[in-house]
């Protein structure tokens, strides 16, 4: 059974880029475009990692990062946080919100896969 | 001489105890002799055992070792003959020689040689062929093969074996010797060899009473002993120190053989030994060291019982001999204890005709010698007593003297009586007297033991006057002492002159002694002594006297400086107890003036005593004492200074008068109203009068008068004059006080105002609160131009009106009643001073009406104004008002003070104005600024989240995720995505530049290594440098010390400075240097590009500058890159230029502090 990734993003045209990208790749896609989307959905459907985008209308990245990984039962899920702030200290405030790892904007698909890759092997 | 007639007793007291030092000397002669022989006899013995031990030991180990060798030859010799025996059988070639004869050969070596109990014959191969025993059966060809057996393969390859020594029936020790033919084909013959023959050898030796001989073989196992035993027990022998010590020197290790040992059973044993040539054996002999020593033993016993006849022989000797020499020393050693106990007639004898006898002949001298000298001795210290006592009996009378002189200061009489006595005493006269000098003669103030008909005689005439001629005459001419033998020889004695006369025939003087008393060289006195006997009067008797009379001098000296200092004393105690009044009144003179007359007139005995000051014109009378009730009336009027009274002669210079009498004045004779007054009401006799002047400024003066006629003396005078003076002080100091209160509180009011000019500076300065500063001028400006309310109006410009700003003494009622009404600038006082631009004041509010508030301020109580306005070059901002309630001009002090504090009240106005401006600006700015930085992030995100979708999808075509794309295609993909990361690179450099100059950048402060970081930028660039075939070179130290600092941002410049080096360089080489130097890095990149022309070099660090625009377009960039590396340098507070020539290459070089402060990076 093929891996399941929850993304959280609100641009339509990187969903597509991901959905081709991790479709080709052999991963099932999971879609969601708001902060407090992304937290319903990882609640349920347990996803194998989540790719979560930081600039989100409602609840920002940092913030259901941060939810997710003060939620026992999803704690253990990987996050991959996508940042499009280059500003020196946004690696800091991604990895205090309790990110796995995180890849700024603009992302190469490939090396975002080897990213993923690295956590589903 | 006191210790000489001391000693005696001392040294009788303490004899030595004799017995004790008889018996020391005694002993040690007898123990040192005793000694001397015994070590000599004890050495001798000593080493005569020794040497004979060890020649003794040395021939018992010739003899044994002989022993042992002749043995171990026999051995050898046994062994050899078997060997050569043997060596006959192999000889013949297996081949070459039948069996039988063989066979027949070898029965006849083993009858032959008794000792070879078996023999077998090898052939070449190692296999048996013939065996021939005593024991058992021969063997022909059993062909038993032997060829791996030590027998067989030692003997081929060493031609002889010789194999260990083994028991055969537990009895007997046997041999395996084995023997290869000089042939290769003749094979081996083996023979077992009875070695019983060894056993004979050894127990055929016999060394001395239980010696005893030992065979050991190779491995040091007991082959043969007397004890068969001990052999058959295969005893190791290898533990045994000579067993060790000989396998070592057989080895060549030690010569040195063990000689003394162990035997078997333990017991200690001489041992020598000798080796057995070939087997490696060792035959040892040993004789038990109890015997071998047991003649040596006796010789010790022997010298022993030699050595103890010869110490009693010794002991004997000693005895005598110190008995002998030690008698005389005894006998010497008695006499010198008596000598030393004081018995000088004692001598001692010793008739021994040596040094003893010549010690104690010398005894004797001294002892005779010393008898001589007691008696000398005795005679003289008799003499010094005598002499002592009478010099004791000086002394005290001296010191008596001298305790009457301590004993009573002032008074001479006791003195000169106690004097006289003792004198008189001491000389042994009869009796004296003491004079001293009065005018022309002599005044007798102390008398002893004078015959009474004597001083009756004398009665009439208390001072003596003399003639020259007599002894009293000679004194005073020539100031030394007279000493007359005999009175009665005295011409003037004889001439019949009355009081010498009287001298010698009533008081029965005959010996007289006269010292004089000379203070300097001036006769002031003598001390007289008379004998009724002719007698002279020796010469201490005269030292005595002289020794007095100085004394006496001394003592009349000390009373005059003694009556002179209580005279000055008490003076002094009068003028401190004035000044102690001046200090205490400083400005009030009266009561000065009063103790300083108080004082005067006690001193002086005067009845009346007053003090007048002087104006100019008149005097004024400042303290009067002791006036008479008669004269009262005229003191209370000022003295005119009229011609003829005491006045005018003061104002005309007179410093002092002194009028004896003033009835005998003529100012007072002529009719001189004061002088009239003076003293036919005042009662005044005599007036004395001092001026009070100061320099030459005349104050007054001082007049005290007594009412009888005697003269005030010269002290008198003086004292009033030093009173004069303090009374002088005393004024000069009231004026100077006074002028300094004035000055006082004159400054005391300047401070008040300049800490209140402070206070409202401060104010003004420290708070933009314009109520809370206005409030506080008011307040000061009331408190220090003493005025009960101030308010501070400002005029309103919109509503054209003044509004009460600030108030201070006002009531609330007040307050509410002026803020309720409108004033104009028509008002008659506050619009009126505003204005005219200039304070006005109203005096009194009730004169002058006219202003709208006119009934509130007359209502509370309020009656003059001080209006100040508060001024600004254009125009007039309000004013300050003061309100007094009682009417009156205000001092032009207090305007002054207004205006200034005026002048802060429109300073803090303005102040709070401008304050609300700047603060204004600073929040529109902090807006501005919040917009600027929010739009910075916007656009960041706004411009990434396209390019995202570009560069992305782009890649994935390219990645084939979409299908394979044409050739042309990926071409044009690949330009999209150039162009598109290079926009990322505007987009990002742009933000870095805004964030730097917004400072929001900040530097992230660690630990890097600058060798790491040139080695990252170094990877990053190689493939573009590769791409241009461009050498690219690093030439950084081994060591560079760990840099602080921010590592990414450092690499960035880095990159940047490298990434423009390969970009504009097309041919040559590229390099990246780094090293440390004074605590910074220098980091330098060197290309071999076009350069840079020297007019660019300082524009390219600016934003979007390039040397030549055009290739910005060919080479691409933003033109932002060392704008950035530039504000990156600098924040870390190193700093980055370039030096460069056109076509010769250029040189980027920063340099970097390696440790970068925090206060730096927020620069």
């Amino acid at each position: 059974m093929s891996k399941r990734i929850l993304v959280v993003e609100d641009h339509e045209d990187n969903r597509q880029i991901l959905r081709d990208l991790l479709g080709n790749a052999g991963y099932q896609m999971i879609e969601a475009v708001t902060g407090e989307a992304g937290l319903i959905a990882a609640a349920a459907e347990r996803p194998d990692l989540i790719l979560m985008d930081i600039q989100l209308p409602g609840l920002d990245g940092y913030e259901a990062t941060r939810r997710l990984k003060a939620d026992p039962a999803l704690r253990a899920i990987p996050i991959i946080v996508v940042t499009s702030y280059a500003l020196s200290g946004d690696d800091a405030k991604a990895k205090a919100a309790g990110c796995d790892a995180y890849v700024t904007k603009p992302f190469s698909p490939r090396n975002l896969l080897a990213k993923i890759k690295e956590f589903l092997p | 001489v006191n210790d000489a007639a001391h000693d005696v007793p001392v040294v009788a007291a303490q004899p030595p105890p004799p017995p004790k030092t008889r018996g020391k000397l005694f002993r040690k002669y007898v123990a040192f002799f005793v000694a001397v022989i015994a070590l000599a006899l004890l050495l001798n013995g000593a080493s005569e055992i020794w040497f004979s031990y060890q020649e003794h030991k040395a021939s018992l180990i010739r003899i044994q070792h002989e022993q042992a060798e002749a043995a171990a030859a026999k051995i050898g010799q046994f062994i050899k003959e078997i060997e050569s025996q043997i060596g006959w059988t192999t000889q013949l070639p297996w081949a070459a020689g039948a069996l039988e004869q063989r066979r027949f050969d070898a029965l006849r070596l083993l009858r032959q040689v008794p000792a070879i109990t078996e023999l077998a014959q090898l052939d070449a191969s190692g296999r048996e062929q013939l065996r021939v025993s005593r024991l058992a059966m021969d063997v022909v060809g059993s062909g038993t093969d032997y060829s791996k057996e030590a027998k067989f393969t030692e003997a081929v390859a060493h031609k002889i074996y010789y194999g260990p020594v083994y028991f055969r029936r537990e009895s007997e020790p046997y041999m395996t010797l084995a023997m290869a033919g000089t042939r290769r084909d003749a094979g081996v013959s083996v023979a077992e060899v009875n070695l019983k023959f060894i056993w004979d050898v050894v127990s055929q030796i016999k060394v001395g009473e239980h010696g005893q001989a030992y065979v050991i073989d190779a491995e040091s196992r007991l082959i043969a002993y007397p004890d068969i035993s001990q052999v058959l027990r295969n005893t190791d022998m290898s533990r045994f120190a000579q067993v060790q010590a000989a396998r070592a020197g057989a080895s060549g290790l030690s010569p040195d053989d063990v000689q003394v040992a162990q035997d078997l059973r333990g017991r200690p044993v001489l041992t020598a030994y000798a080796p057995v040539p070939a087997l490696n054996w060792l035959v040892f002999v040993e004789l038990p060291r109890a015997e071998a020593y047991a003649p040596l033993y006796g010789s010790i016993r022997r010298s022993g019982t030699l050595l103890l006849a010869a110490l009693a022989f010794a002991i004997l000797a000693g005895l005598v001999l110190a008995r002998k020499m030690v008698g005389p020393i005894q006998a010497l050693r008695a006499g010198a204890a008596r000598l030393g106990g004081g018995d000088l007639s004692q001598r001692i004898a010793i008739k021994t005709g040596d040094e003893l006898e010549g010690l104690a002949d010398q005894f004797n001298e001294m002892a005779g010698r010393l008898q001589e000298s007691y008696a000398d001795l005795e005679n003289k210290v008799e003499v010094r007593t005598r002499e002592l006592s009478e010099a004791l009996e000086q002394q005290t009378a001296t010191s008596e003297v001298l305790r009457v002189i301590s004993s009573s200061p002032g008074e001479l009489e006791p003195i000169f009586q106690s004097m006289l006595e003792n004198a008189t005493r001491l000389c042994e006269g009869k009796f004296g007297m003491l004079w001293i000098a009065e005018g022309d003669g002599f005044r007798p103030v102390a008398l002893h033991n004078v015959p009474p008909e004597l001083i009756e005689e004398r009665r009439s005439n208390q001072v003596h006057y003399f003639r020259p001629q007599t002894p009293f005459g000679r004194l005073a001419e020539t100031k030394h002492l007279v000493h007359v033998a005999d009175a009665r020889t005295e011409p003037e004695y004889i001439r019949g002159f009355r009081e010498l006369v009287a001298l010698v025939d009533i008081g029965g003087a005959r010996t007289l002694l006269m010292v004089p008393m000379l203070k300097e060289s001036e006769l002031v006195g003598s001390i007289t002594v008379y004998r009724a006997e002719v007698r002279p009067f020796t010469d201490k008797q005269i030292a005595l006297v002289q020794n007095f009379a100085a004394q006496a001098v001394i003592a009349i000296e000390n009373t005059r400086l003694l009556n002179e200092l209580r005279e000055s004393l008490e003076q002094q105690t009068a003028t401190s107890d004035v000044l102690t009044v001046i200090n205490s009144s400083p400005g009030d003179l009266v009561p000065v003036f009063h103790a300083l007359l108080e004082k005067a007139m006690r001193l002086c005995r005067a009845v009346f005593g007053g003090l007048w000051t002087y104006d100019g014109n008149e005097f004024h009378a400042a303290a009067l004492k002791g006036v008479p009730a008669a004269f009262a009336h005229f003191h209370g009027r000022p003295i005119n200074p009229l011609p003829g009274t005491i006045a005018f002669a003061i104002v005309g210079g007179a410093d002092i008068l002194h009028i004896p009498d003033l009835r005998e004045d003529d100012g007072y004779r002529s009719g001189v109203p004061a002088k009239r007054a003076l003293v036919d009401e005042g009662g005044a006799r005599s007036v004395l009068v001092v001026a009070l002047r100061n320099e030459k400024r005349l104050l007054g003066f001082f007049l005290i008068y007594r009412q009888d006629t005697s003269p005030f003396i010269g002290n008198q005078i003086a004292l009033v004059q030093s009173f004069a003076a303090q009374a002088v002080i005393a004024i000069e100091n009231a004026r100077l006080l006074n002028e300094l209160r004035a000055r006082t509180d004159e400054l005391a009011r300047s401070v008040g105002e300049l800490r209140a000019l402070g206070e409202v500076s401060e104010a003004v300065n420290s708070t933009l609160d314009v109520e809370q500063v206005l409030r506080t001028i008011v307040t000061k400006a009331v408190e220090l131009s003493a005025t009960d309310a101030g308010a501070i109006y400002v005029f309103d410009e919109e509503r054209e009106e003044f509004r009460l700003r600030a108030t201070y003494g006002m009531s609330e009622a007040m307050i509410a009643a002026i803020s309720s009404r409108h004033i104009g600038a028509g008002d008659a006082n506050i619009g009126e001073a505003a204005r005219r631009r200039e304070p006005m004041q109203i005096a009194d509010v009730r004169e002058a009406p006219g202003s709208a508030l006119d009934d509130i301020i007359l209502g509370a109580g309020y009656r003059a104004l001080l209006i100040v306005p508060l001024l600004r070059p254009d125009r007039t901002v309000g004013v300050l008002v003061v309100r007094r309630k009682h009417p009156g001009a205000f001092p032009q002090s207090t305007v002054d003070l207004l205006q200034t504090f005026a002048d802060q009240s429109v300073l803090a106005i303005q102040n709070a104005r401008l304050f609300r401006e700047i603060e204004e600006k600073g929040r529109q700015l902090a807006v501005a600024s919040k917009h600027k930085s929010q739009f910075l992030a916007n656009m960041s995100h706004e411009l990434r989240t396209p390019l995202n979708a570009i560069l992305g999808y782009s890649e994935l075509i390219l990645d084939n995720i979409y299908g394979e794309p044409s050739e042309r295609m990926r071409g044009v993909l690949e330009r999209v995505q150039s162009n598109g990361r290079h926009l990322l690179g505007l987009i990002n450099a742009v933000l870095d530049l805004s964030k730097i100059e917004a400072g929001q950048l900040a530097l992230t402060i660690n630990d890097y290594s600058l060798k790491e970081v040139v080695q990252t930028v170094f990877v990053a660039v190689e493939s573009l440098a590769t791409a241009k075939r461009l050498a690219l070179k690093v030439d950084v130290p081994a060591a560079l010390p760990t840099g602080r600092g921010d590592e990414q941002r450092i690499a960035q410049v880095l990159l940047n400075l490298v990434g423009n080096a390969i970009k504009f360089t097309e041919a040559g080489e590229v390099t990246i240097a780094a090293a440390v130097e004074n605590g910074a890095f220098t980091v330098a990149v060197r290309d071999t590009g076009p350069g840079i022309a020297v007019a660019d070099q300082a524009r390219i660090f600016e934003e979007f500058q390039q040397a030549d625009n055009s290739s910005t377009r060919s080479k691409g960039g933003t033109g932002l890159g060392l704008a950035i590396s530039k504000r990156i340098v600098e924040m870390h507070g190193g700093r980055i230029w370039v030096e460069s020539e056109q076509g010769r290459g250029s040189t980027f070089a920063f340099t970097l502090p390696v440790e970068v402060e925090l206060q730096m990076e927020q620069a």
